[in-house]
């Protein structure tokens, strides 16, 4: 059992002699052992802190690069409304001066060689006479449209245009769907043009072609 | 007594409380240590390690009343002294003495001043000082001792007594035991 004469013998009892308590250089060794946990630590936590920091540089600029293209599709109720709707005019309403320049044009015409559905008759024809005025008319709407780039189109000629790059095929397009509210008459509509356009899938080719 | 203050600042890491728990509690332990390995280098050593851990711990410990901090870092200090003799394999059977004394009173040790008792338990055999130290001084049982230094309880018990023999002899060599005998 635990004597009194030994209670607290180390705190009563002083240092015997011989013996000397080197405290600073025993606090030394404490202090560093404690300094070198707290820079063990440190290493720890910035090795720790390197693949975090790697991961999310890489996960950032993964995202910012990649820009996104969006196609926005509107359903409309209204069936006409899905052709823009635009004054359409005349052939015989156009301006003479049109086909005149066609004429003019003539030789650029022949020089590009671009594919044309002439006759030999027409050819030799445009050929000997330049002045003449018996052209095809296709040759003649297609000339039309070369000019056109040059001088302000026809209202059709611009929606037909409009319509032309609205088909061009973009690359990696992403679709965005509109949602609009309808109304029971329209939802009717929609159902119908849907249903149309699934059961006939080439119809809605041709239309586009 | 340290303060609760104290002890939950050092556990933060705060410097100077730990100057403060070092200054308070340093001296007790060295000797502490000095009982159990009695060469200064090696209680110096061992003080340092077991003040490490103490800082380390710190974290861990719950403060429930005065002197509960001292006493922890009395156990730890304890616990690293065994250990520090485990490994310089002086295993605390090893050391016989070569006379067997007679069992005298007891009382006589309560007559001695705390530095010649001491003094008598630095010249205590290895083997039997810290059975004694862990018994006398630390108060643990025979059993507990038993655990700790991987021996039976009667070997502890019979090692325990011899120590006390060997006390009592060298009390008779000092000339301290005229007043025991006169009470």
């Amino acid at each position: 059992m635990l004597r009194k004469s030994f209670e607290n013998i180390d705190q009563r009892a002083k240092i015997p002699v011989g013996v000397e308590f080197r405290k600073e250089e025993v606090w030394g060794k404490v202090v560093k052992a404690s300094r070198k946990d707290r820079t063990r630590y440190r290493y720890w936590a910035a090795a720790a802190l390197i693949p975090i920091i790697a991961l999310s540089i890489w996960y950032f600029k993964a995202s910012t690069d990649a820009e996104p293209r969006y196609l926005l599709t509107a359903i409309s109720s209204d069936q006409s409304n899905m052709v823009e709707e635009i004054p359409t005019s005349n052939w015989e309403q156009k301006p003479e001066k049109t086909i005149s320049t066609a004429t003019h044009q003539e030789e650029e015409f022949v020089e590009k060689e671009v594919w044309k559905p002439i006759t030999p008759d027409s050819t030799e024809t445009l050929h000997k006479n330049e002045q003449s005025k018996i052209l095809r008319q296709t040759i003649v709407l297609e000339d039309t449209f070369a000019t056109s780039e040059e001088k302000k189109l026809s209202p059709s000629a611009q929606a037909f245009q409009q319509a032309l790059e609205k088909t061009k095929i973009e690359k990696k397009v992403e679709e965005r769907m509109i949602v609009e509210k309808l109304t029971f008459e329209q939802m009717i509509q929609a159902r119908r043009q849907f249903m149309q356009e699934k059961g006939n899938p080439t119809k809605n080719k041709r239309k586009d072609d | 007594m340290l303060e609760k203050k104290t002890i939950e600042k050092a556990s933060k890491g705060n410097l100077k409380a730990e100057r403060l728990i070092y200054d308070s509690i340093s001296k007790p332990l060295f000797m502490l240590c000095l009982r159990y390995l009695k060469h200064q280098e090696d209680a110096e050593d061992v003080l340092s390690s077991a003040l490490i851990k103490v800082f380390r711990s710190l974290h861990r410990f719950e403060y429930k009343m005065e002197g509960s901090f001292e006493a922890w870092a009395r156990k730890i200090t304890v616990n690293e002294c065994l250990m520090c003799l485990r490994k310089q394999m002086r295993s605390p059977m090893m050391v016989e003495p070569e006379e067997h004394f007679q069992k005298e009173g007891e009382d006589i040790l309560d007559k001695l001043s705390a530095d010649e008792l001491f003094g008598l338990i630095l010249q205590l055999p290895e083997g039997y000082r810290t059975v004694f130290n862990l018994y006398e001084i630390e108060g643990f049982s025979h059993p507990e001792i038993s655990e700790k230094l991987g021996i039976s309880e009667g070997t502890s018990k019979s090692q325990l007594s011899k120590a006390k023999n060997y006390l009592k002899k060298l009390i008779i060599a000092n000339g301290w035991n005229h007043a025991s005998k006169i009470i």
